[in-house]
């Protein structure tokens, strides 16, 4: 099954994600922040990542331009989750090299349903 | 697949009680004039994950409160409005508002709306304080311009098109501004009607469009959910096989989707690529004034609603069909922030008799904590297994070393011990962590200055 990576400083929607995820028959790598995200992307690959824009340590989209630096993610699906639905951060997200983008508040269903959408 | 949120609420409860700590250290910490810009992040991004978290768990009182919070930070983050004391001694009265706010939520309590809205207003005021009305509308984006312009167009004339519709709104006695639901069916009944209709849909991505990820057949799939799909693809514009770059697409796209769904929710499945290729569309059937009016219209009223009071839809049962957005409301009353919203759920539970209930259930545990018990018990299991063994086959001359296997035992069983009670040993700060809070607000009652030392704050000491 794809690998998905959730990062969210929250640990509450973190587990809500997580939880979700994995009972849609998901693997789930979970991270608190672009830190710990950028770590463990390094030791597994992921087929999708979902993550938070403001986060400590290391915000959503320092932690998007790591990651498509690297080779094996250069194309993979990433998603910006965020409250923020303003135009600003959205381009500064695809300028960025966002896939796209989820907003905050959402359901379980909605996430499910833009996961089936980019994986399939 | 359902998913029942409530196991995460707890969670969502203690990590806002952290982070509401961290706020208030933050907000104390603030000087004016000074480079605060770390500490205002921190500031900003806990209500941020607050607004976050309790919009997901369904917390709309919570939600609307904090977005408030979160934006009047963000616009001083981002250099629009100065840092002012009477701003910081807000905030930290949010704070105290949201904490309660926080523990009525946790004992489906009803939140005192009056206290809130108060503070609402006061953050609002200073939110907006010095601001024009473009202004305003430019600090929360929640509506767009053209939908803005599309409800004043709806507000003082009929929607534009080759063929005028008048739909007559009139108001109910029973549901003020709003038509009731049967009224609003008259309304759609008074548009023509048609046979198949859809949208013939031209989707010329860029050649780049792989390169973040995106995938057109993600794209299709989506409108193959709307309605009935044929996709003729182009590909007079592929580059020969052997010059073919697998990243770069040269095909485009010309479909066929018959279907009721409107313009925007088909634009909607194009959101993330809207900038990185040509699309077109061209409806057919019903006319396409029609079908865009009606949507429109019914788009408009729920974010009508959502602009006015997004806290009343946990209260209200919304409606089935949406509302027509209502003329009688002059634009300038539409302002993104919440005003007045009833209390929230109306289950009642008792508090818990006596005690601090506010106390957490858990606490932190540093990650070498852990590291020293995994090793420790690693060790006992090693001491364990070999002690298990020399009882297997014992003999006489075993017994110097069964003397100091079971030394090495209980010196295992005696570090795992203080090993577990360090576990619960936290910084006797926690104890003294409303002090500076208090001495600052005596200070301020006082007209006085005080200076508040702590020291030996990281003494450890066992969590009651």
């Amino acid at each position: 099954m794809a690998v998905i990576l959730a990062v969210d400083d929250s640990t509450s929607l973190r587990q809500m994600v997580t939880y979700t995820l994995k009972e849609a028959g998901y693997e789930v790598m979970e991270a608190v922040d672009g830190v710990d995200a950028l770590s463990a992307a390094k030791e597994k690959e992921f087929d999708l990542a979902i993550m938070d824009i403001n986060m400590p340590n290391m915000d959503g989209i320092t932690l998007l331009k790591e990651l498509r630096a690297l080779p094996q993610y250069k194309h993979k699906p990433i998603l910006m989750l965020t409250t923020e639905s303003g135009e600003e951060k959205k381009q500064e997200g695809k300028a960025a090299g966002a896939t796209g983008w989820l907003v905050k508040p959402f359901d379980p269903e909605r996430l499910l349903s833009i996961i089936k959408k980019v994986l399939g | 697949m359902s998913v029942d949120l409530s196991q995460f609420h707890q969670t969502f409860f203690e990590e806002s009680s952290e982070g509401l700590d961290e706020m208030e250290s933050g907000l104390l910490a603030l000087k004016i004039g000074a480079d605060n810009e770390e500490t205002i992040n921190t500031i900003f991004r806990g209500a941020h994950s607050i607004k976050g978290g309790a919009g997901t768990f369904g917390f709309d009182a919570i939600a609307g409160f904090t977005h408030v919070m979160e934006t009047l930070m963000d616009e001083i983050r981002g250099g629009n409005k100065k840092l002012s004391q009477e701003i910081i001694e807000a905030f930290l009265q949010s704070v105290d508002c949201l904490r309660d706010m926080m523990m009525i939520q946790q004992y489906n309590e009803e939140h005192d709306m009056d206290r809130v809205n108060a503070m609402q207003a006061e953050l609002e005021r200073l939110l907006y304080e010095g601001k024009t009305e473009e202004e305003i509308a430019a600090v929360d984006e929640e509506i767009t311009e053209d939908e803005f312009e599309a409800l004043l167009d709806q507000l003082h004339g009929p929607v534009g098109g080759t063929e005028e519709t008048t739909v007559v709104i009139e108001p109910s006695a029973d549901t003020g501004d709003f038509p009731s639901e049967s009224e609003y069916q008259e309304i759609l009944d008074q548009l023509p009607g048609g046979d198949d209709s859809g949208w013939n849909i031209s989707f010329k991505p860029d050649a780049d469009l792989m390169g973040n990820g995106n995938d057109p057949l993600h794209i299709i799939r989506e409108l193959e959910g709307l309605g009935d799909l044929t996709v003729n693809a182009d590909l007079s514009a592929l580059s020969s096989f052997e010059q073919m770059n697998p990243v770069d697409l040269g095909i485009s796209w010309d479909m066929k989707l018959v279907t009721d769904s409107t313009e925007e929710i088909i634009r909607e499945a194009f959101a993330w690529v809207e900038d990185s290729c040509d699309l077109e569309l061209n409806h057919f059937g019903k006319t396409a004034d029609q079908a865009v009016t009606a949507e429109k219209e019914s788009t408009m009223a729920e974010k009508a609603v959502t602009q006015t009071a997004p806290a009343q839809q946990t209260v209200q049962q919304p409606e089935a069909e949406p509302k027509p957005a209502v003329a009688e409301k002059p634009a300038s009353d539409i302002k993104p922030a919440v005003s007045n919203a009833p209390a929230a759920t109306a289950t009642k539970s008792t508090r818990p008799a006596g005690g601090d209930h506010a106390e957490t259930a858990s606490i932190r545990v540093a990650t070498d904590k852990i590291d020293a018990l995994i090793n420790m018990v690693g060790e006992l299991v090693i001491t364990q297994s070999m002690l298990s063994q020399m009882g297997n086959n014992f003999e006489i001359s075993d017994l110097p070393r069964m003397v100091d296997g079971l030394a090495e035992l209980e010196r295992n069983s005696r570090e795992l011990q203080e090993a577990v009670m360090r576990v619960r040993m936290v910084p006797i700060s926690f104890a003294f962590a409303r002090f500076p809070r208090l001495v600052r607000d005596l200070g301020n009652k006082l007209g006085k200055n005080f200076e508040l030392k702590l020291t030996g704050e990281t003494t450890s000491s066992t969590k009651p």
